[in-house]
């Protein structure tokens, strides 16, 4: 087991490393770091652990999503389990343009050029695994309630964007707690 | 009628940023596009439009974005701060009035305004930010330098090519491209003229000084003129890693103006070389 010697960020420390991030850093060639706290086992072994366990999270999540949106927008608290509380209001208001506008989509939504940004683990075991990917929706398409295709002609397929997943190492499991558009040059 | 009023005010946009960031999920995140991937789906995660316009000796890019917001929570004051503004290109901000559901933010005055009986509660996010950028001042030179002989030419050189500067805008990038598009040429004397191309020096072109070239000029009286030289760019942004959009109109920037010293000149016939024999016959 690696030496625990970092010590919980601080809260002066993650803002500077915040205002790094929003100020335009490219995610290129983001160099993975990962904070345990001194008095917590680590919940990844090893950067490769907290990325494909991050990237296997928001699969689940991805594939639930497409599944609402298939429906129309029907039942969307089935997005619950795979999002914090947080996060859950945002999702539940993405998915009412669905339903209150009659549309289904068909089709998967598909994500690619994934890398690690960190991962961290606080002393009071929140886990929090950053991750920079591409969502790209070029095979989802828009259809109405006539089944005819409705998909925005200037939509972006490809989205470059930066996400959080977090859990409590008690349940090691991740949930989304945030998904941004990224800022900087567009790297999709 | 009683009316009560949260009015909140964040001074400095690193400071907000910070806040923002440490505060988690907030107003703030979707200052930066953030969307769920089932409204990447619908076309709901499209960036905010931008416009652009001349303004002076340079271009200014706005854009407006509104997104659904969430109440502030208590502590959360400067989590509605956006960070957009700051630039090397002179980015400015000012504050703007609250409109009455709307939470506006600019980059350097953030503002919350919300009415009872419903404080804050899921106000409309308004992100406004505008970013100039200058045209680059052409350079000039000319040959002979500083001077000229009544009835040779003298010629004119301006410089100028296209330029792409950057900045970001809402957090997102923003480019503006100037292209010259053509030059005027103000000789000081009262002739004056336009070309498509700044010109070159005669060793450029191949030919002897003192040749006629597009650009060049032939005084015909003595004495000192202002020279001023032109150049006009067309001009595009681009916004968001979008496509390019032109920008209506010209931009027209001067060159510093300077001064060309004509005088005369005759041509006489000397004996030998004036300089190793200066007493010889004509010199």
């Amino acid at each position: 087991m690696p030496m625990l010697t970092h010590r919980l960020l601080a809260a002066g420390s993650a803002s500077l490393l915040a205002v790094g991030i929003l100020a335009g850093c490219a995610p290129a060639a983001p160099t993975p770091t990962h904070t345990p706290a001194a008095t917590q086992s680590p919940m990844f072994a090893s950067d490769a652990d907290a990325l494909k366990a991050a990237t296997d999270a928001y699969a689940a999540y991805l594939k639930m999503s497409d599944t609402i949106a298939h429906d129309g927008g029907k039942d969307p608290e089935r997005i619950k389990p795979f999002v914090t509380g947080a996060q859950l209001a945002q999702q539940l208001r993405g998915f009412e343009v669905f339903s209150k506008d009659g549309l289904r989509s068909s089709g998967d939504t598909r994500f690619d050029t994934v890398s690690l940004q960190r991962w961290t683990q606080r002393g009071d075991g929140l886990v929090e695994v950053d991750l920079y990917m591409c969502t790209d929706v070029s095979d989802v398409r828009v259809l109405n309630s006539t089944g005819t295709d409705v998909t925005p002609g200037t939509r972006i397929d490809r989205l470059p964007i930066q996400i959080a997943l977090q859990s409590q190492t008690t349940s090691g499991r991740l949930l989304l707690a945030r998904s941004d558009s990224w800022s900087g040059n567009n790297f999709c | 009628m009683v009316r009560q009023q949260f009015l909140l005010v964040t001074v400095g946009s690193v400071v907000g940023l910070v806040a923002a960031v440490v505060a988690g999920p907030s107003i703030a995140i979707a200052a930066g596009g953030g969307c769920t991937v089932a409204e990447q789906i619908v076309g709901q995660c499209d960036p905010p439009q931008a416009h652009g316009s001349i303004d002076g000796g340079g271009v200014n890019i706005g854009a407006t974005q509104e997104v659904p917001g969430s109440a502030p929570r208590s502590g959360d004051d400067a989590a509605a701060s956006d960070s957009s503004s700051g630039d090397s290109n002179g980015t400015t901000g000012s504050s703007s009035f609250p409109d009455a559901g709307f939470v506006n933010i600019a980059p350097l005055w953030n503002v919350i305004t919300c009415q009872a009986p419903d404080p804050c509660a899921n106000p409309t996010v308004r992100l406004s930010d505008l970013i100039n950028f200058r045209a680059p001042v052409p350079t000039t030179s000319m040959e002979p330098n500083g001077w000229a002989v009544v009835g040779l030419d003298a010629n004119f050189v301006a410089g100028a090519a296209v330029d792409v500067q950057s900045g970001t805008l809402l957090r997102l990038p923003a480019q503006v491209r100037f292209t010259p598009a053509g030059f005027s040429w103000d000789y000081g004397d009262g002739a004056k003229r336009t070309s498509a191309d700044g010109g070159a020096s005669w060793a450029k072109r191949g030919i002897p000084e003192f040749s006629p070239t597009p650009t060049s000029h032939a005084y015909l009286r003595t004495g000192s003129f202002t020279v001023q030289i032109g150049v006009s760019y067309t001009a595009e942004y681009r916004f968001a890693n979008q496509n390019w959009q032109q920008i209506p109109g010209i931009l027209n920037m001067q060159a510093p103006q300077f001064a060309v010293v004509v005088g005369d000149a005759k041509t006489v016939l000397v004996g030998r070389d004036c300089v190793a024999n200066p007493r010889g016959p004509g010199c």
